[in-house]
């Protein structure tokens, strides 16, 4: 049987190596995409795994780290890494009217359709404040419910049911409608 | 996706297209997961848990600090119990009161152990100590001092100069050990290094490549690494395995590869770290270098204690600091 997030942790605070094994494998595959979602780099979100572990690691040898919600602190820890990240190099200006390329290959064409779709969605993501972001990233697309999302970010159930209304509504802004604008000058 | 009913329908082709990205590299993930367990091995090993206590230095001119330094630390063995001072100690950073009874302590530790192998796991240790003081100086934003550098320094060149003392092949396992536990610790003050620019923290990692080069030669060539050792030391004499201490005055050779420091410069605003007058406050481990010769025990213990045995209870979720959660 899996052991539960209490019993990891209390693992992990002995420094039990068994534990801290079983914290990286139920959790690096989740940190990675969420980290490559913002960012868009698969060698970013790498670093972001990986230094997310070793502030673990310091923040438990230290006398420190999480007494509960261990998965929602790593996903702080990665928050703050990316918040970091995107405030040293900002994703590129949002561009909606920009041509795709031309191709007759249907492949490639959906793939840089996708692909232009993902760094539109990055770039209006970079706009939202980081909790709005971190909100959105957990709620749509990790699929974590409210109360994991409040515990994520230390705010109440409420809270965190504001600060989704408000980026969903700057995304639709940012995306949707600023869309619409585009085609109707065009 | 789930509990998306409140999204606007028209965002998921924007939410859709976060959800296709190719496979990830096995490799990655497997070299990831590797560092994470060698870097918790090191540290369940290695390091004692930060700073659950702290002693800040407070604003005294030079005497009086040294004065009052040597004043608390009697008082607190004397009327607070020995014990309990040694154990605050052990949690002390550079600049802190009880720092030097901390080096205190690990001169009077080495001094004991007897047996070569336990020496240099101890060495092992003392140098992670000194390679975690630096980090943790860093993360406050502190400069690192010349004269911890100086004993890291030192203490790396007494681990190999224990590790050569050894037979083989637990030799070439102990070279080993070492090059991984300073590869280690050079790739997290790389990381810390990135944060802030400090270039004395940027000596530690010249000094740290150094030795890593040498160490890997050395598992080939033992000799050539203890012509090194000899030749790096004040006299071209090798350390003593046994008795040599990693003070600064020990290995002046260093503080010429350094660039200078505010203190070094006379900046009136520094706190004095890295300053001779800085090194004069620390109580030099030296005088333990009288018993040289001494025979060593094997009852002991060369491993700090375990992180989780003497770790305090957190005091919040995500107490901690410089890129943890806020």
């Amino acid at each position: 049987m899996a052991a539960s997030e209490t019993q990891l942790l209390a693992g992990a605070q002995c420094f039990d190596l068994d534990a801290l094994a079983e914290i990286y494998d139920r959790y690096q595959a989740g940190l990675y995409f969420y980290a490559l979602r913002q960012l868009g780099d698969t060698a970013l979100a790498e670093e972001c795994v990986a230094e997310t572990f070793l502030r673990l690691l310091k923040a438990l040898r230290a006398g420190q780290g999480p007494q509960d919600y261990l998965q929602a602190y790593l996903y702080r820890i990665a928050h703050n890494w990316i918040c970091d990240q995107v405030r040293r190099q900002p994703p590129p200006p949002l561009e909606l009217d920009e041509q795709l390329i031309s191709t007759d290959n249907l492949d490639l064409h959906r793939a840089a359709e996708q692909r232009q779709l993902q760094e539109q969605m990055r770039a209006a993501l970079a706009r939202l404040s980081p909790d709005q972001r971190q909100v959105v990233m957990l709620r749509f697309l990790d699929g974590w419910s409210l109360v994991e999302v409040a515990a994520a970010l230390g705010k109440p159930v409420g809270a965190v049911k504001s600060l989704q209304h408000r980026a969903l509504l700057a995304l639709k802004r940012l995306l949707v409608n600023n869309a619409k604008g585009n085609v109707n000058e065009s | 996706m789930k509990a998306d009913f409140e999204m606007d329908s028209k965002l998921t082709p924007w939410f859709e297209s976060l959800h296709r990205f190719p496979g990830r590299d096995p490799d990655l993930v497997a070299a990831g997961r590797e560092q994470y367990l060698l870097a918790a091995r090191a540290m369940a090993a290695g390091q004692i848990p930060l700073r659950p206590v702290q002693v800040r230095p407070m604003a005294f001119r030079n005497g009086q600090r040294v004065t009052l330094a040597v004043l608390l630390t009697v008082l607190m063995v004397s009327f607070l119990g020995g014990g309990a001072a040694l154990a605050a100690a052990q949690f002390s950073l550079p600049g802190e009161t009880l720092y030097g009874l901390k080096q205190w302590s690990e001169t009077v530790r080495m001094v004991l152990t007897r047996d070569t192998e336990e020496a240099w796991q101890l060495s092992l240790a003392y140098t992670e100590r000194r390679a975690g003081e630096i980090e943790d100086l860093a993360q406050r934003s502190e400069s690192t001092p010349i004269a911890v550098l100086e004993a890291l320094k030192s203490e790396i060149d007494r681990t190999m100069q224990l590790v050569l003392d050894l037979q083989k092949p637990l030799q070439n396992q102990a070279l080993e050990q070492t090059r991984q536990r300073l590869e280690l610790h050079k790739r997290i003050l790389e990381q810390v290094a990135a944060e802030g620019p400090d270039d004395n923290l940027e000596a530690v990692l010249v000094l740290l490549q150094t030795r890593l080069m040498w160490l890997e030669s050395g598992i080939e060539m033992p000799e050539t690494l203890r012509q090194r050792l000899q030749t790096s030391q004040p006299g071209g004499q090798a350390p003593s395995p046994a008795n040599t201490l990693p003070t600064a005055s020990a290995t002046p050779a260093l503080s010429t590869q350094l660039p200078p420091t505010a203190t070094d410069q006379g900046d009136p605003g520094s706190t004095g770290i890295g300053s001779p007058q800085h090194t004069q406050s620390y109580p030099s481990p030296t005088v333990m270098q009288s018993t040289s010769g001494a025979p060593r025990s094997t009852q002991a213990q060369p491993t700090p204690g375990h992180p989780g045995q003497n770790a305090p209870k957190p005091t919040t979720q995500d107490g901690s600091s410089g890129g943890t959660p806020r």
